[in-house]
């Protein structure tokens, strides 16, 4: 078919390029973890499945996955939270609602390591800014140790992973705002819905679809988040922050086990294919056809 | 301009066949109207002779080469689309050279080819501005033009004037019609417009489920339709088709019975006098075929009448499948709930089988 | 538009938390990064600067090769972006409009790259690049952006391919346009929007990426900013005024690209893709 063959060309450089950089390692990584390789670029003498009976049964293992679970399920709530406010807010009417609309990804754009110092440099308990303005406001008499504890350290960093990634969100979900036909809200006006009502009766419902996509992909893009934990907190204090990514780099590059770390890695990418191939097929995600 | 030939031509997707075997013949510098309702082919048909989709089988000879399977800017021929299809980021200008830039012609050619069409089509003075710009009407006439500034054999339009109101819809089909004769090119074009079918065509092609009706002139397939499909399509109001019974056989003539009316004995003139009659039939006649004098008198109630200025319609109910629809005289007054006494003409009616075809 | 002044109150409000919590950060950076030392470890942060310096500027680019970092970022996330956008393209046109076996399941594919951690092809990828010599060479980093942009890119160009009428290909066909043609004069300037948030996407993306950028490039002058700033941290670590310097110069780029195509980026991700 003319058709046939034009499209497999027009698409094998890209497919040979993810292949190479994608789903070449990938195999290699799967493979890897039934070997027992220690440092990068030496051969091991194939395990099995023993590799992954060790890694199952070990709690750290669990503890991160459980972690990564937390993780996963917290940013979503903050980011939706937020971003649903934010594209609200930006869907109406008001003077500079354009600069507004181009300028709220800024926080996005910024190098991870950038943010990290940023936000280091900010909570931080001698000099700062928001500690001294949380003494100032007179909503505590000591500086917080945003990042002593697990459990402030892990509530933190969502707050700066959420910082960042909310306001691509937002632009996505105003896109599926702007798909609301303005006659069906002005149709609901006429016959006297509040604001509020407006709000649960119409935009809610249209917007469940955008918003399963959203959810879909903001897990997979938050589950992946590696650096800023890293660079932040190195997964502590106390393993409190050490999501499953976070274990798999700790694994590989100073535990120096990278079989295992393997092992971990394709155990986790099987969760969240698995949520994927879940998601997506009951979004239907091919949607338009010729 | 040149003859436009199908031959056999086939159209499947996939399991379902949309287009059975057809055949056709358009001579060259004809007005050919494709009609019929939604689905009925007609959109596919054209592109096939377009280029745009390949026949399942059977033959497109345009000018007497068979032009079945080549590029549909190799053919000769030229595309006014529904939704004018005008490149949004080009000028008008430069929408109308594309294709002979394409075709690699000199660039002074161009600019000349396109400020004569511009002319013949009153657009000298938007030949700088976007599509966007522009109001409906314009947006057709610079498609038109796209088509003419190429001189291609066969012009095809796919339902140009559907997009319009109804104001500039009339305009447009006497800017058709000028087209026509002052180029002289065949054109065939598509529409589920009856009344632009009647007045531009030289001859129409009545289509229905992927076949063909009938093929004539909009006077012999007014007066002389082939089915019951063709004599309901064609004309506004639609035909009155009501169910008869055959009586008999009398000089060439059927005699029926027309209970909804309370006639008996109408003699119904037969196209095929020899052949056999069936006991139940159609019969079709047209909301002019009422007369204030005659030997047939039926006396109608009027539920609804509708003035349209220069006639009116009286309906004998208010729905359209149950009324009978009576052109009313211009002497009589008529007012909704009045009766009125009129004589139906024996030799305006038709005589249809059940399954549709001419008796 | 009569509306209770209440709600318009709540929108500005909202509105002044929201750009406040995205801006201020920024701010404190920026105005930071001029500050004298000791107004930048005050007790109080002031808000408006009350003192003026480019020392922190000054010894960043004398301490560290600084420059030479935001050289090789914008190397890197240029030729990113530009082969993202040759790749992209021609798959978001066959993925939409072409019809070949196995279509629809490739593209799944495609976009379930996003599903796995970036973290487990680090290992095996570091180990292929060196066998291939592509190890300390900014082309890697390319290689690995662009794989990284291309699911996003393709999926967000199909939807705007997706939006074409397709009466236009076919006036287009019927003007008789080679191929590369149509679709250098025609397609491609209709989903202009699509390709400004595709690149927008794909230099963001290359241009903030840390950790294939530390372990692929070991040299310190083919380095980019964030492994570079990163470096710098760990070298001065409370040398506040130094670090916000970077952090701003860092920024800078990104921003001013974003100045520019920006509106393209909001315009593909609001119009275009959302399904």
């Amino acid at each position: 078919m003319r058709q046939g063959t034009l499209g497999l060309f027009l698409i094998a450089p890209a497919l040979a390029l993810l292949a190479a950089v994608l789903a070449w390692p990938l195999l290699s990584a799967i493979l890897m973890s039934f070997q027992d390789v220690r440092v990068v670029g030496s051969e091991g003498p194939f395990l099995g499945l023993s590799n992954y009976e060790k890694v199952l049964g070990d709690p750290a293992f669990w503890r991160a996955a459980k972690l990564s679970l937390v993780w996963v399920v917290a940013n979503a709530v903050v980011q939706t939270a937020l971003a649903l406010a934010a594209a609200l807010i930006l869907n109406q009417r008001f003077r500079g609602a354009q600069i507004a609309r181009t300028w709220i990804i800024l926080s996005w754009i910024v190098p991870t390591v950038v943010v990290v110092m940023i936000w280091r440099w900010l909570f931080s308990t001698s000099g700062g800014v928001v500690n001294p303005a949380l003494m100032g406001l007179g909503l505590t008499d000591r500086p917080v140790g945003f990042f002593a504890t697990p459990w402030t350290a892990f509530a933190t960093l969502v707050f700066i992973n959420s910082w960042r990634w909310f306001p691509f969100i937002t632009l996505m979900m105003l896109a599926g705002l702007t798909r609301i036909p303005a006659d069906l809200i002005e149709a609901a006006r006429v016959d006297g819905a509040g604001p509020w009502k407006r709000f649960t009766r119409i935009t809610w419902p249209l917007m469940a679809p955008t918003m399963t996509v959203l959810l879909v992909i903001g897990t997979l893009l938050s589950f992946n988040v590696f650096d800023v934990i890293w660079l932040l907190t190195s997964g502590g204090p106390a393993g409190g922050t050490r999501t499953l990514p976070v274990l798999i780099y700790e694994t590989a590059f100073r535990g120096y086990r990278i079989s295992e770390a393997a092992t971990i890695a394709v155990l986790a990418t099987m969760l969240l294919m698995a949520f994927a191939v879940f998601a997506t097929r009951k979004l239907a995600l091919s949607g338009d056809e010729r | 301009m040149s003859e436009v030939r199908l031959e056999g031509l086939t159209k499947s997707f996939g399991t379902t066949r949309v287009i059975p075997a057809l055949d056709l013949t358009i001579p060259a510098g004809e007005f050919c109207v494709l009609v019929g309702p939604s689905g009925c082919g007609k959109s596919t048909l054209l592109r096939m002779i377009a280029g745009l989709e390949e026949p399942t089988s059977g033959r497109v000879l345009i000018g007497g080469r068979d032009a079945t399977g080549a590029e549909p800017s190799q053919r000769g021929v030229a595309m006014v689309f529904q939704s004018y299809a005008l490149y949004p980021h080009m000028t008008v200008r430069d929408n109308m050279e594309f294709g002979l830039e394409m075709a690699g012609v000199a660039k002074d050619q161009r600019r000349a080819l396109v400020d004569a069409a511009a002319r013949t089509l009153r657009l000298t003075d938007y030949l700088d501005r976007k599509p966007r710009a522009l109001s409906g009407g314009q947006r057709q006439r610079v498609a038109i033009g796209r088509a003419i500034v190429r001189k291609p054999e066969v012009f095809l339009f796919d339902e140009p004037l559907s997009n319009l109101d109804a104001e500039l819809r009339v305009e447009m089909r006497l800017e058709l019609a000028r087209l026509h004769r002052d180029l002289g090119a065949t054109m065939i074009h598509v529409t589920h417009d009856q009344v632009e079918a009647m007045t531009l065509a030289d001859r129409i092609v009545v289509m229905n489920g992927g076949r063909i009706e009938q093929v004539g002139t909009p006077a012999a397939l007014y007066t002389d339709p082939d089915t019951v499909f063709v004599a309901g399509f064609l004309g506004a109001p639609k035909m009155n088709l009501l169910p008869v019974r055959v009586t008999g056989l009398v000089d060439g003539h059927a005699s029926v019975d027309v209970p909804a009316l309370g006639l008996t004995g109408l003699p119904v003139r037969l196209r095929h006098p020899m052949a056999p009659l069936p006991a139940e039939a159609t019969l079709g006649f047209r909301a002019e075929a009422w007369a204030e004098a005659g030997d047939r008198p039926v006396s109608l109630r009027a539920e609804v009448v509708e003035n349209m200025g220069a006639t009116r319609y009286l309906y004998t109910a208010a729905s359209r499948g149950a009324a009978v629809v009576a052109e009313v005289p211009r002497s009589r007054e008529i007012r909704a709930g009045q009766d009125l006494l009129l004589h139906l003409l024996a030799d305006q009616c038709y005589l249809f089988a059940a399954e549709g075809a001419r008796l | 538009m009569t509306r209770p002044r209440v709600w318009r109150w709540l929108l500005w409000a909202g509105l002044g938390v929201i750009g406040a919590m995205v801006a201020l950060p920024f701010w404190f950076v920026l105005t930071g990064s001029i500050k004298a030392p000791q107004e930048i470890i005050a007790r109080m942060p002031t808000v408006i600067p009350e003192s003026f310096t480019t020392q922190h500027y000054q010894k960043l680019l004398a301490a560290s090769d600084y420059a030479a970092y935001m050289a090789n970022s914008l190397l890197v996330a240029t030729a990113s972006t530009i082969l993202t956008l040759v790749l992209a393209v021609p798959a978001g046109y066959a993925f939409f409009r072409l019809r070949f076996r196995g279509r629809d399941g490739l593209y799944r594919v495609i976009l379930l790259a996003y599903a796995f951690p970036s973290i487990v092809v680090l290992v095996p990828l570091f180990a292929m690049f060196a066998k291939v010599g592509l190890i300390d060479n900014r082309f890697a980093l390319v290689l690995v952006n662009t794989a990284f942009a291309l699911p996003f890119a393709i999926w967000m160009l199909r939807a705007f391919f997706a939006q074409i009428p397709p009466e236009i290909e076919e006036a287009a066909r019927m003007d008789g346009g080679p191929p590369l043609t149509v679709l250098r004069r025609i397609l491609l300037p209709l989903i202009a929007p699509g390709m400004g948030a595709v690149a927008v996407f794909a230099f963001v993306t290359s241009w903030t990426e840390y950790v294939f950028a530390s372990v692929m490039i070991l040299s310190d002058a083919l380095r980019t900013v964030p492994v570079g700033f990163a470096g710098i941290i760990g070298q001065y670590q409370v040398d506040w005024g130094l670090l916000l310097a970077g952090a701003t110069l860092a920024i800078l780029p990104v921003v001013a690209i974003f100045a520019v195509i920006g509106k393209w980026f909001v315009a593909g991700l609001t119009e275009g893709a959302v399904k």
